[in-house]
C-alpha cells in the first residue's frame, strides 16, 4: 500500500496585467492550474502567460470555487516549437 | 491504537489558525464495501491552497499514512486501511495574510483520491475543506 502527496509549488507568474507569486499545481493530462488573488474580470481576453519564466497557453479563467477573491487559471505549456516561432 | 488528542476529522468542526500544525484524518469508510480497503491514495492541495501556503507535511514524525484500526476521540472505530492521516501546515510567510482575518477566514481545499482493494479496483475522489481563521 502506498500514498502520494503532490504539494504543488509557488512560482513567479504573469497573466495579462497581473504578475506576482502564484500557487501552481500540475494536473492530469499535462494541464497546470494556477491560483492567485485577483478579479477574473481583470484578466478577460488573456490568452497566454508565464509560470516560472515558462510560457503557457491559457485554456480557462474562472473564479475559484473554494477561496473567495481568488482566480483559478487552467493552462498548458507552450510547445517548444511554438515558442521558437514567436 | 489511540490517536493524538489533536487529530480532527474532516470536515473539521473547529477552525484552524494559520499557525496550527495539526494532523487530520480522512475516513473513506462510507465509500467502501464491507471488506474493501484503501490500496493507494493521493493527497493534492489544490492550486488555491498552494497559493495560500498550504502544505502537507512529511518527515519528523509527520508523515502521511494509512491508519490501522483506530478508535477516534468520539468512540468511532475506523477499520484498518480505510482512513488516511496527514499533517497540514501553512508556510510561515503566509500565516499573517489578510485573507485569514475576519470571521470567515479562508476555506482551503485538499483533493483526496483513493484506489481500493476491490477487483477491479475502484477509484474515488473527494475534495475536503479546512476552514482557516486567524484566532
Amino acid at each position: 500500500m502506498s500514498g502520494v502527496v503532490k504539494n504543488g509549488r509557488r512560482a513567479a507568474a504573469s497573466f495579462g496585467p497581473w504578475s506576482g507569486t502564484a500557487g501552481v499545481q500540475n494536473r492530469d493530462g499535462g494541464l497546470i492550474e494556477v491560483a492567485f488573488r485577483a478579479d477574473p474580470k481583470s484578466l478577460r481576453g488573456v490568452k497566454t502567460g508565464t509560470i516560472g519564466g515558462d510560457a503557457v497557453t491559457v485554456l480557462k479563467i474562472e473564479r475559484s470555487a473554494w477561496v473567495a477573491g481568488m482566480v483559478l487559471i487552467t493552462c498548458e505549456p507552450v510547445a517548444e516549437g511554438d515558442q521558437d516561432n514567436e | 491504537m489511540g490517536i493524538p488528542a489533536l487529530a480532527t476529522q474532516f470536515p473539521a468542526t473547529a477552525q484552524a489558525d494559520p499557525r496550527d500544525e495539526l494532523e487530520y484524518i480522512i475516513s473513506a469508510d462510507g465509500l467502501l464495501e464491507a471488506d474493501e480497503e484503501i490500496a493507494d491514495y493521493e493527497l493534492v492541495p489544490l492550486a488555491e491552497s498552494v497559493a495560500l501556503g498550504v502544505e502537507i507535511m512529511e518527515g519528523g514524525g509527520r508523515d502521511h499514512a494509512l491508519l490501522p484500526e483506530t478508535e477516534l476521540d468520539d468512540g468511532t472505530v475506523l477499520r484498518a486501511n480505510t482512513a488516511v492521516l496527514f499533517w497540514l501546515t501553512i508556510a510561515d510567510a503566509d500565516r499573517l495574510v489578510s485573507i485569514f482575518y475576519g470571521s470567515s477566514g479562508a476555506t482551503v481545499p485538499v483533493e483526496v483520491t483513493i484506489v481500493t482493494t476491490s477487483v477491479p479496483a475502484r477509484t474515488r475522489q473527494r475534495t475536503v475543506l479546512l476552514k482557516v481563521v486567524q484566532q
